[in-house]
């Protein structure tokens, strides 16, 4: 699977240290039975000082059934990682949520086991290339761009707003979300 | 309202009555149908969006920017704000509560000479569209050439965010050495 973290930053990480496992959340969602099979390999493992399993925390979480404010993925790393017994130091959280920093202060109140070593950095792979584009604007403007790709609610409500204020013609407007496509 | 299955943020909005009306309204007219602009002249929207397709960014006076997420507890930002920054477009966005504040944070400049951003500290996500929509509204009221003088008057806002985009990256990665 493609390591998600930018290259120059996973560089940085392999610099320091020797990376047993690169856990991306993304890739489990809710299948704890996975996560834990996964970290349950290193429960009887003999650590050296330089060893690591680096967890990225970077795309959306499930919120949705969950009521202590704490995502599903969270909440199941945080319990895989306990059950396993992985010692607290030798985990290393990269994440783009600016926010999960109250996540894991909750889980750590809930299990007692504190990822020690949480870092946010917006280094990702889908930071964007360091071509510039040339402005250059056009004569003819719209008013706005509004592109969209994966169907979110916020997506659907902010396309009605627009609608509603009669400006979806004075944009342009793209929504991909199922069906075959029209313009 | 359930929207498709495997949603992987809230499948529901902190909407007051008028406002579930209209999303009720927008799912009826939006979800599952794909519309593709005629200036998007890519193939998909990823092509259209990525590093080398941002023919679009010169054909609109402002982008608004519907982040990955709307309603998180906390600003979440993915390519779609950077690609703004780096094409030299102001910006409107439809994220959390506070987003704007920490682009600032972050050393990038936003748009408040230009129009009202308090829609930064409303606290909920249909709160916050209802404004970016409504300063849309404000614009839209203003003729061509009052948009490209206004254009003209944001460029040193909007090549400073180009630039500091940059730098904005190389500190990503001395902060990430630091903590490491």
């Amino acid at each position: 699977m493609r390591d998600k973290l930018d290259e120059a930053a996973r560089a940085l990480v392999d610099a320091r240290y020797r990376v047993l496992e690169v856990v991306d959340t993304v890739d489990y969602d809710h299948n704890y039975p996975s996560l834990f099979g996964l970290f349950n390999k290193y429960r009887e493992h003999n650590w050296h000082e330089d060893e690591r399993i680096l967890v990225y925390v970077h795309d959306t979480l499930f919120y949705s059934n969950l009521t202590s404010g704490v995502s599903e993925q969270i909440y199941n790393l945080v319990i895989a990682l306990n059950q396993c017994r992985i010692p607290q130091e030798k985990i290393v959280l990269l994440t783009n949520h600016t926010g999960l920093k109250n996540e894991l202060d909750f889980m750590a109140k809930l299990t007692g086991y504190r990822i020690e070593k949480v870092i946010e950095t917006y280094m990702w792979f889908n930071l964007v290339e360091d071509a510039v584009i040339e402005p250059n604007v056009q004569d003819n403007l719209k008013l706005y761009a509004c592109l969209n790709n994966v169907q979110r609610a916020h997506r659907l409500y902010t396309l009605g707003r627009l609608k509603s204020a009669g400006l979806i013609g004075r944009g342009i407007v793209s929504h991909w979300f199922g069906g075959n496509a029209t313009s | 309202m359930l929207l498709a299955s495997g949603l992987r943020v809230h499948d529901k909005l902190l909407l007051n009555d008028e406002q579930r009306k209209l999303f009720v309204q927008a799912c009826d007219d939006f979800a599952g149908r794909t519309w593709v602009d005629p200036l998007c002249m890519a193939k998909t929207h990823r092509e259209k969006t990525s590093a080398g397709g941002h023919d679009f960014f010169n054909q609109a006076f402002v982008y608004v920017v519907t982040e990955t997420v709307g309603d998180y507890p906390y600003p979440y930002f993915s390519e779609k704000t950077w690609k703004g920054f780096l094409n030299h477009t102001p910006l409107l966005m439809v994220n959390a509560m506070y987003s704007l504040r920490k682009l600032q944070d972050l050393g990038f400049v936003t748009f408040d000479r230009w129009w009202d951003e308090s829609y930064d500290s409303l606290p909920t996500v249909g709160d916050r569209i209802d404004a970016v929509v409504g300063i849309l509204t404000e614009l839209a009221e203003l003729d061509q050439i009052e948009l490209l003088e206004m254009r003209a008057e944001m460029a040193p806002v909007l090549a400073h965010n180009a630039e500091h985009y940059h730098i904005f990256k190389q500190n990503q990665l001395d902060e990430l050495r630091k903590k490491l």
